[in-house]
């Protein structure tokens, strides 16, 4: 790909990839980073693209690849930090660890929180249906499984979430908590 | 216990005629949530274009570059090897077609020559004559024939003096020497052919 169409590309996408990685990973500041790191992979592989599919659902799937890596990343770090946080006092383990996730209020008030407790299949599933709006053959593609697969993953991970909500006790009708917000449609 | 199939629920979700998941209202209800949580957040913290693209536009020209200078450093590199292999080859076959041009160069042919001069010069008055021997070949002398070729080295009778050089009685370094000798231009050799 041509540096010409690298910078037409991220132009035209960023904005969309930005807010997928905000509703995955919770901070603004860890969507920047991401959403950064995609447009890099482009810019270094971006002659591996073959046109075959759409760009922006080949950018997807570098930003759910980059995810899963800081995931897995950032649940090592908290495995380290656990040895760490077990040998404190009490009185010590009362702050909060560095190793924990730095979430934006607004998004752990949101669903999306619920959500990342979901598997990660689930979880992708509903960013790329939900948050993106991608038809269900797209998230096939991203995903790289069968269109039932895909369907199952949505369906399932949205039941998982109604029990998510219902073991945390919440009423659906307290969530989200934004202000001014209709609510009249939840459950 | 009998297998009961119906104890494992089907993994198929429910689908509308147009291929749409036919979700219940309740989960019909969160997603509809998701995506107001998402375009919230969105808006909440939008993405800032022009610090993104100009450090991606950065990077894609910084790896275009880079992936340029690789390729350049790999085609040369690769230029090099082959002359180096074609030069390496041209060595190898020359040293090969000198060996075969000239079989004393050889060290077992070398010594065998050696050994065949050993037994002709301890044995005294024997077709001394025909006996030949290479010996530095002197310069030009200042009187001679222009057209005259001048090979460094050519064969040359020995004379009934040298067959009383005795090689045999001559050491190993002393036997170097005395061939470093032969092969070398001396103005003294020279001299001697005047």
């Amino acid at each position: 790909m041509h540096p010409l169409e690298i910078d037409e590309t991220t132009r035209e996408h960023f904005a969309r990839i930005h807010r997928a990685a905000l509703v995955l990973s919770g901070n603004p500041w860890d969507a920047d980073d991401l959403a950064q790191e995609t447009f890099l992979v482009l810019a270094r592989q971006g002659q591996k693209f073959e046109g075959r599919s759409s760009v922006y659902t080949w950018l997807y799937g570098i930003l759910l690849n980059l995810d899963r890596r800081e995931r897995r990343r950032y649940g090592m770090r908290r495995k380290k930090l656990r040895v760490l946080w077990d040998n404190q006092s009490p009185d010590e383990s009362l702050a909060p660890g560095a190793g924990e996730a730095a979430e934006v209020a607004e998004w752990k008030k949101s669903l999306w929180a619920r959500v990342a407790r979901l598997s990660d299949g689930q979880r992708q599933a509903l960013v790329l249906r939900f948050s993106e709006g991608l038809r269900y053959e797209e998230i096939a593609e991203v995903l790289e499984c069968p269109l039932g697969t895909v369907k199952s993953r949505i369906f399932h991970g949205l039941a998982g979430l109604r029990r998510i909500l219902e073991e945390e006790g919440d009423d659906a009708r307290q969530l989200p908590a934004f202000p001014g917000e209709d609510l009249s449609h939840a459950v | 216990m009998r297998f009961d199939p119906r104890l494992i629920h089907p993994d198929e979700p429910p689908e509308r005629a147009d291929g749409e998941l036919d979700l219940p209202d309740h989960l019909a209800a969160l997603a509809e949530q998701l995506a107001d949580d998402a375009a919230h957040l969105s808006l909440k913290y939008p993405a800032e274009p022009p610090a993104q693209l100009s450090l991606a536009a950065r990077l894609a020209r910084e790896a275009e570059a880079v992936k340029r200078a690789g390729h350049a450093r790999r085609a040369r590199l690769l230029a090099w090897l082959s002359v180096a292999t074609v030069a390496a080859v041209a060595v190898s076959t020359s040293i090969v077609l000198l060996s075969a041009g000239n079989p004393a160069q050889s060290p077992r042919q070398l010594s065998q020559a050696v050994d065949a001069a050993l037994s002709e010069a301890t044995v005294p008055g024997q077709a001394v004559a025909s006996r030949t021997a290479r010996v530095p070949h002197p310069p030009r002398p200042l009187g001679g024939v222009p057209g005259e070729p001048g090979p460094m080295l050519r064969e040359v009778s020995a004379g009934p003096g040298s067959a009383a050089l005795s090689l045999g009685d001559l050491s190993g370094p002393e036997m170097e020497a005395l061939f470093d000798l032969l092969h070398r231009e001396s103005p003294d050799v020279a001299s001697v052919s005047f």
